[in-house]
């Protein structure tokens, strides 16, 4: 785990190992990473391959799925924490994803329950007043592959997760000039990708309560420039607190509904053990569950050696609190320098000055609602939800 | 005052005070959010160039429609039922079509693909 780490955070950063060695990595591919997972299971190609992308952790070439190195969140506590777009993770569920879009001709339409059905071109969104909110963009399996017993999916590290600052209009704005027509109770949004043959489109919905929270925003930017078509160009729905899952890409489509929605997306897939930390005993079945909703808090390393320890923190659905260490296993916590705050549902950088010696230490966050991380680990069949604290070995000498 | 203004909006941003907590609120470059050029996008994706070894022809055939190739590859020791389970989602959840009766070997193939079952 400890080992796990160090490779996951860079230390011995790209092995020198051809990426071709390995069965699974394309030609294409320039050199490995591991992740340190339990089945020595964690080596995966990087590449620059993908349009826009440097360095990316290729996890599956169709559709897409890119993990961000964990070297690629470093820097000093005074660095902006912003995740730059091109190191910035992807991940879609279906292969038929938007190649091409055209600025001019596409529309969002707003349909459903709704006094006046709308379909606005990109100027006609941009006319409305603009906003902007940084925000953790975190995949509902992010650290997928550190489950233990191990489960099925994509074999995330850390890094499918990042920090951006969205610019774009409230969804608010958009639902009011509509107008919520009469029994609207939740709103589905959907995107430009399709799902092969008869497979669910990909569809996910929030109660109206939610969608008219004033953080959630239809973004067309992302760190200041339009968003990259592989992160959903032109327009993708900021749910900041939320999942990622929610965080529609590529976003065409957005409808009221009078009843739940009752598709795949929101009644098989997604959903999470009712039960504290989405927390089961390993192989349980037939649990209440619930569609995945609020982020946990986490601390994570981005370097942990003679030089430096630090890392990158997130609050989940509130602001970061405080971040402590320890190197005594956790029977006593001191507290971590702490960065800029970005707001409630940023990146907050941490760093901790340790006595010399060798240890294992340990980093935790808690946020603004007293939520904190605990050491025991989580376990739910799909994988989802892991805060675990991490931990990490380094000699200060 | 035209000319004050990004003169104040630089000192408040230099005062350190701006956060961008909820929309609306400034941020790092100061005063309202800056614009945003929205122009057309297209991209070409690399192929891939990963296969299943020839003794993997049947998950070739069923699977790798939609999953390329590494992801199977990469996915961890599972248990013949996790395998089957996983089968059956894909039959029943996203419609392939996989038929029943090739379950049994498509599900030896998946375990034999990863060296043994899972313990």
């Amino acid at each position: 785990m400890d080992d796990a780490l160090r490779q996951q955070i860079g230390r011995r950063g790209a092995l020198a190992l051809g990426a071709g060695a390995l069965a699974s990595s394309p030609l294409w591919a320039q050199s490995l990473v591991d992740l340190g997972f339990s089945e020595n299971d964690g080596r995966r190609p990087l590449t620059d391959a993908f349009p826009g992308k440097t360095g990316m952790i290729l996890q599956r070439t169709r559709g897409p799925l890119l993990e961000t190195p964990m070297a690629a969140f470093d820097g000093a506590l005074s660095d902006n924490p912003a995740t730059p777009n091109d190191r910035f993770f992807v991940r879609w569920h279906y292969a038929d994803i938007p190649l091409s879009v055209d600025a001019a001709a596409f529309r969002l339409q707003i349909k459903g329950a709704v006094t006046r059905a709308l379909s606005l071109s990109l100027d006609a969104i941009q006319s409305l007043p603009a906003v902007e909110i940084a925000a953790v963009n975190q995949c509902s399996g992010n650290s997928r592959g550190l489950f233990a017993p191990r489960v099925p999916g994509a074999q995330w590290g850390n890094g499918a997760m990042g920090h951006a600052v969205w610019t774009g209009v409230r969804l608010s704005d958009l639902l009011d000039r509509a107008g919520i027509g009469a029994g609207a109770q939740h709103v589905r949004f959907a995107g430009l990708d399709r799902p092969p043959g008869d497979a669910p489109w990909f569809a996910k919905t929030l109660t109206l309560a939610q969608a008219r929270s004033r953080d959630v925003i239809v973004a067309y930017g992302m760190n200041g420039v339009q968003l990259p078509l592989l992160n959903g160009f032109p327009l993708r729905l900021i749910v900041p607190g939320y999942y990622s899952t929610y965080w529609v890409k590529a976003l065409d489509s957005i409808e009221v509904l009078t009843a739940p929605d009752t598709g795949y997306w929101m009644d098989k897939a997604y959903r999470v053990p009712t039960a504290p930390r989405a927390s089961v005993i390993p192989g349980a079945k037939d649990f209440p569950t619930m569609p995945i909703g609020r982020m946990l808090p986490r601390a994570f390393f981005t370097k942990a050696d003679a030089q430096a320890v630090r890392g990158i923190a997130m609050g989940g659905d509130a602001g970061v609190a405080k971040v402590e260490w320890s190197i005594d296993a956790g029977k006593s916590w001191h507290a971590a320098q702490l960065g800029r705050d970005h707001g409630a549902y940023g990146f907050r950088r941490w760093a901790a000055v340790l006595p010399r010696g060798s240890h294992t230490v340990a980093v935790r966050t808690t946020n603004l609602r007293g939520v904190t991380q605990a050491a025991d680990p989580i376990w739910n069949p799909g994988g989802y939800m892991r805060n675990v604290i991490e931990t990490a070995k380094v000699t200060v000498a | 005052m035209n000319r004050a203004a990004p003169i104040i909006a630089l000192l408040l941003v230099l005062g350190g005070c701006q956060r961008y907590a909820t929309p609306g609120e400034t941020h790092d470059g100061g005063g309202a959010p800056q614009t945003i050029a929205l122009g057309s996008q297209s991209m070409t994706l690399p192929t891939e160039t990963v296969v299943l070894p020839a003794s993997a022809e049947i998950i070739s055939t069923n699977c790798t429609a939609c999953h390329s190739a590494e992801l199977i590859l990469t996915q961890p020791k599972l248990k013949p039922e996790q395998w089957a389970a996983e089968v059956t989602k894909m039959r029943t959840a996203y419609k392939a079509a996989i038929a029943e009766s090739d379950d049994p070997k498509l599900v030896a193939a998946l375990v034999a693909l990863q060296g043994g079952a899972a313990r």
